[in-house]
């Protein structure tokens, strides 16, 4: 790695960032730039499940532990649940008023699958999905770095349909499973297969050639059901072909040097703030890098499935999905609070830390190339209504930042559905107007350079982002 | 109608079912068919059509309908809901009389992904050695040593309850790409020098030069045939082996290789079973083995069993004990603890409690220890509950009272902090507040309170299925100022709901009477309410008392819970309708002849489902479709 091809600017930003990092070849960026792009343009979604905590005004909680800011656009006042973001006020916006129409009565144990997509995913029967937001800005964007996306979650795989493990979707609507552990996600950013990797990837090539044409004839006699097992089989033959095509594209630009000193890569969701920073470091170290431009990260699981649901350990409380059931016990609303303040927190550990950082290759700090969003497919206890969400950054993109968008009608004070702690509210009429997310995407998607004016069926922009 | 047809289509016709029967009729005709009738039917399931026609047609469609009562899902909210009375009634009409007449029948062979599990077991024995991780570790600590378990994704348990049910969980590229990467570390240790005894037991003595053509094909050969768990034809040799357009003969053995671990034959089980006849029919001889290795190694076939099912040795039932016998004889036969146990009594949860290693891992494997000894040491079932052995080490010594003289003296060598100690076999002489899995000292700090032990024994030991909880269950309220009332005494005025009690009145009892246990403490002293009522109206005074019913008139209860998650992990699905009639026969003949674990095994292997499967091809299909 020609250290002299890096130009000073570049270097002296990479030991501020306090880590040694060899940058690709110069070709790579020369390719991205050669498409009008000097600057990359990024997207990241983080996505919590089990909503937050909106307690009633009559309840002694609400004054602290209301997730929602008060006030107005500008001079809005935050609660003790996001005054961990008050440094970041002027980089965050923070919005309510918006949902997935579709899903609207769904409840929201079910909606992970459907945050990023806005498909209409249901609560039981049949089961379809249809390509995420962050997908489609992959599909712009993901040609000028080794990794189209890096899709992130706790618990890794695809988990179950409405019981999504990942946020991603590919434009089939078939979720991409998720990387959910540190050592994995950065050998697969930073570290070489191998030697011979070059190779191990012909040897894996003439596998799948091989696999394509004789899988096909053991599929001649099976019955239409075996047969559809042996195609999810084929689908991920092929969608490895994809990426080994890809791979091959790269294969001789050489990784990014990453020192791992500072990081924990065997961290586990049990140690949980270790893994939460950690995590959050590798996507910042794969933006740095421009390994890849689109990220998503799940955390846990809804319903609170399987061990990540102790992430809510990082603040000394067992069970995070628990703790939406436990409000209105003792101090039931300030755990929760406590909680997603805590999720806030980390969230804007990052954020500040793409502020602190200059742009490597265009003008700037990193946030201000970077959308970066944070939310959840429900608000109060299981309601699929006024989804929680903060977006950073993004000034360069024409993201307005400092903001409190409250979208829709009737529901000004955010006490619609507040306090509720059964099954009846997540079910009753939908009383008040949202506007449907797709919208806030469709903005998004703009800002990117995406030419549409719609996502999965929703026309329009939102008016005022 | 066409999800209904569909419905039908999929599951077999049930001859001879009940009719409908009054009282569920008019239940149905009073708070489903406003929505689920005629053309326009909720969810397309016209409950009319099914209340008039064959019962046993709309078998799958009831099941479904009875699953919806069960949790409560229907009839929606804002509808007029039945008595639990009438709900309850309906279901027993559908438990009692419409299951009761079905008939026995194998379920259709549907290809299984292997689970992560047995895909490390099945490289291991396919190479001839694990695949480990590269670290360095002290002998004290307890780390996962398979390259295979750190790198495949964990598979969330399937309908059955179990992990190797994998039929919902498809492959993904996450999946494949750690296939894809582990393929290629085995196939490079194969040929490595550290490997060379392994590669020559195949080959023969390999010289400089690298293997020869002969060897080469004799290693694919064997490999492939081993792979596939079933002798590959010479056209698939021949198919495995062209395309290979790398000149040095290395490279292309080993390209052949991995085309052959990535295989759907290898990654999936029952792809290569022969489809041409169609219909119900016994399994072959090598499907037949490999479902008996996977069912009690969680691994592929051995060269003996593969021998036996080669010359048509395993259908006699004196050939089917003989191998059971000798396979749970067989170091291997841990897996009925380590991964069958373990996910049928959610041992996993026992980790969780304990932070220091040796005592985790005291804890830990007793429970292992003990399902390992029932199955190898032929104990009758019941003795789950009620056992005079236990497995001890000098970290759980002190739960065992005098009885614990009989473990050996145990001194830390100096300069060792912690150390696992494994556990010695003691029999429990004097310690009446031990024995049997329930007190467990593991198992019960892992169900804290009563609740959580009533739930456990309930579903994990007498094998029924509860509902989610009603809404608005709010919380155990505070004792009223002035009055001094227990957890139990707070707790029964909350449950006092109707909606409630139904299940309450299960859980409670079984929960109270482990009070006594604080943690995994016995503490004979203390003053609580451990008396209970079991919903069949029998009473006790303590744990001991309801110990002594689950052992004699709840008895068939435990044996029929303890059949039915046998089964179903051996066929690795839910059990079905269809499964009920072999379920009930080998509960009674169990109960009866006080059988053993490994009479059960023998039986499941000898049963109706394990030996048989229903067969559907393309042909068949497109026969019914014309029908």
């Amino acid at each position: 790695m020609p250290r002299q091809s890096v130009s000073l600017s570049r270097r002296r930003f990479l030991y501020g960032a306090g880590i040694a990092l060899a940058l690709p070849r110069l070709e790579s960026f020369a390719r991205a730039e050669s498409n009008g792009n000097e600057t990359p343009k990024r997207f990241l979604s983080v996505y919590h499940p089990d909503g937050v905590g909106l307690p009633l005004k009559s309840d002694p909680a609400w004054k602290d532990w209301s997730w929602f800011p008060r006030g107005g656009e500008r001079d809005f006042e935050l609660t003790k649940v996001l005054d961990v973001l008050e440094p970041l006020r002027n980089e965050i916006t923070i919005y309510s008023g918006l949902s997935h129409p579709a899903a609207r009565r769904v409840h929201g144990h079910s909606n992970a699958d459907q945050y990023l997509t806005a498909a209409a995913t249901g609560g039981n029967g049949p089961y379809k999905n249809s390509i995420s937001v962050d997908q489609v800005i992959a599909a712009h964007v993901g040609e000028f770095t080794r990794h189209s996306s890096l899709v992130l979650s706790t618990n890794g795989g695809i988990g179950a349909p409405r019981g999504a493990q990942t946020q991603s979707f590919n434009h089939e609507g078939r979720p991409i499973p998720a990387m959910n552990k540190p050592k994995q996600i950065f050998d697969t950013l930073f570290v070489a297969s191998s030697r011979d990797a070059a190779a191990k990837l012909a040897r894996s090539k003439s596998a799948l050639d091989f696999l394509i044409d004789h899988t096909r004839s053991l599929g001649r006699k099976l019955s239409s059901h075996d047969q559809q097992t042996l195609q999810q089989y084929l689908d991920s033959v092929r969608d490895t072909e994809l990426k080994l095509t890809k791979a091959q594209q790269w294969i001789d630009t050489p990784l990014p040097q990453i020192k791992t000193g500072h990081l924990n890569l065997d961290a586990d969701p049990t140690e949980a703030k270790l893994y939460f920073e950690t995590m959050y470091e590798l996507i910042y170290l794969a933006f740095l890098s421009d390994s890849t431009r689109v990220a998503t990260f799940q955390l846990g699981r809804e319903n609170g499935e399987g061990p990540h649901d102790l992430l809510s350990m990082a603040v000394g409380l067992r069970g995070a999905h628990g703790l939406t059931h436990a409000v209105k016990q003792p101090n039931g609303w300030k755990n929760l609070g406590t909680y997603n303040r805590y999720q806030a927190q980390e969230f804007g550990r990052f954020v500040q830390k793409l502020q602190n950082t200059p742009e490597p290759n265009g003008s700037g700090t990193m946030l201000d190339n970077t959308f970066a969003m944070h939310g959840s497919a429900s608000s109060s206890f299981h309601l699929s209504r006024n989804y929680p969400i903060i977006s950073a950054g993004g000034k360069n993109l024409g993201f307005n930042n400092g903001r409190f968008l409250k979208f829709g009608t009737g529901n000004e004070d955010n006490q619609a559905g507040a306090g509720i702690t059964t099954d009846a509210g997540w079910r009753g009429k939908v009383e008040v107007e949202e506007l449907p997310l797709a919208q806030l995407f469709v903005t998004v998607l703009q800002r990117f350079g995406v030419e549409t004016d719609s996502f999965a069926g929703y026309k329009g922009t939102l008016e005022r982002v | 109608m066409r999800i209904l047809m569909l419905i039908v289509g999929l599951s077999p016709c049930v001859a001879n079912a009940a009719d409908i029967d009054a009282s569920a009729t008019r239940f149905v005709s009073e708070y489903c068919i406003d929505c689920h009738t005629g053309e326009d039917a909720h969810g397309q399931v016209d409950l009319q059509a099914m209340s008039q026609g064959d019962v046993g047609k709309y078998f799958r469609a009831w099941e479904t309908v009875a699953e919806r009562l069960h949790s409560r899902e229907m009839p929606p909210e804002d509808h007029p809901q039945p008595t639990e009375e009438e709900r309850l009634k309906f279901l027993d009409w559908y438990e009692h009389t419409l299951v009761k007449s079905v008939k026995p029948q194998p379920a259709q062979l549907r290809p299984r992904r292997l689970c992560a599990v047995e895909y490390r077991n099945t490289m291991r024995s396919l190479f001839g050695f694990d695949l480990e991780v590269a670290i360095i570790e002290a002998e004290q600590t307890v780390a996962e040593k398979s390259l295979v378990m750190k790198l495949l994704p964990t598979d969330p348990p399937g309908k059955s309850g179990f992990c190797n049910d994998t039929h919902a969980a498809p492959l993904t590229t996450v999946l494949w790409d750690q296939y894809s990467y582990l393929s290629d570390t085995a196939i490079a240790e194969l040929f490595s020098l550290k490997r060379r005894d392994v590669l020559e037991a195949i080959v023969g003595p390999v010289n400089a030069d690298g293997i020869t053509k002969n060897q080469a094909d004799r290693l694919i050969r064997t490999f492939a045939d081993r792979a596939f768990r079933r002798p590959i034809t010479d056209a698939k040799f021949q198919e495995l082996t062209q395309f290979s357009n790398e000149d040095d003969l290395e490279s292309a053995t080993k390209s052949v290789l991995k085309r052959i671990v990535m295989s759907p034959q290898f990654l999936y089980r029952s792809f290569g079973v022969d489809r041409e006849q169609a219909g119900r029919q016994k399994v072959d001889p090598y499907e037949f083995a490999e479902r008996l290795s996977y069912f009690i190694w969680a691994d592929m076939p051995d060269d003996e069993l593969f021998a036996a099912a080669e010359r048509n040795q395993l259908s006699t039932p004196e050939q089917i004990r003989q191998q059971v016998n000798r396979m749970i004889d067989s170091p291997k036969s841990i897996t009925l603890a380590t991964d069958f146990a373990y996910q049928w009594l959610t041992l996993g949860e026992v980790e969780k409690n304990s932070v220091q290693v040796p005592q985790a891992e005291a804890l830990r494997s007793q429970p292992r220890d003990f399902m390992h000894y029932l199955f190898v040491d032929d104990r009758p079932l019941i003795e789950l509950i009620d056992s005079r052995t236990a497995f001890v080490n000098p970290y759980t010594r002190g739960f065992y009272g005098a009885d614990s003289n009989q473990v050996k003296r145990y001194r830390k060598a100096s300069g060792i902090e912690r150390e696992i100690v494994p556990n010695q076999k003691i029999t429990l002489v004097e310690t009446v507040d031990r024995g049997g899995i329930l007190t467990m000292p593991g198992i019960l700090a892992m169900n804290r309170g009563p609740i959580l032990r009533g739930i456990w024994v309930l579903e994990r030991i007498l094998g029924e299925h509860l509902p989610e909880p009603p809404p608005n269950v709010g919380q155990v309220p505070p004792a009223p100022q002035g009055k001094k009332l227990t957890f139990r005494q707070r707790f029964e005025q909350h449950r006092s709901k109707s909606a409630c009690a139904v299940c309450h009145d299960r859980i409670d009892p079984l929960g109270f009477a482990f009070e006594r246990y604080t943690g995994a403490k016995y503490q004979s002293q203390l003053d609580v309410d451990t008396s209970g009522r079991l919903p069949s109206g029998e009473k006790f005074d303590d744990f001991q008392g309801l110990k002594k019913i689950l052992v004699t008139s709840q008895r068939k209860r435990v044996i029929r819970n303890i059949v039915e998650r046998t089964l179903s992990y051996a066929l690795c699905r839910k059990l079905e309708l269809f499964d009920r009639p072999t379920v009930d026969a080998l509960t009674e003949q169990l109960h009866r002849s006080n059988g053993s674990y490994r009479d059960l095994v023998f039986e499941i292997a000898m049963s109706l489902p394990f030996r048989e499967t229903t067969i559907e091809n393309r042909l068949s299909q497109q026969q019914e479709s014309k029908e």
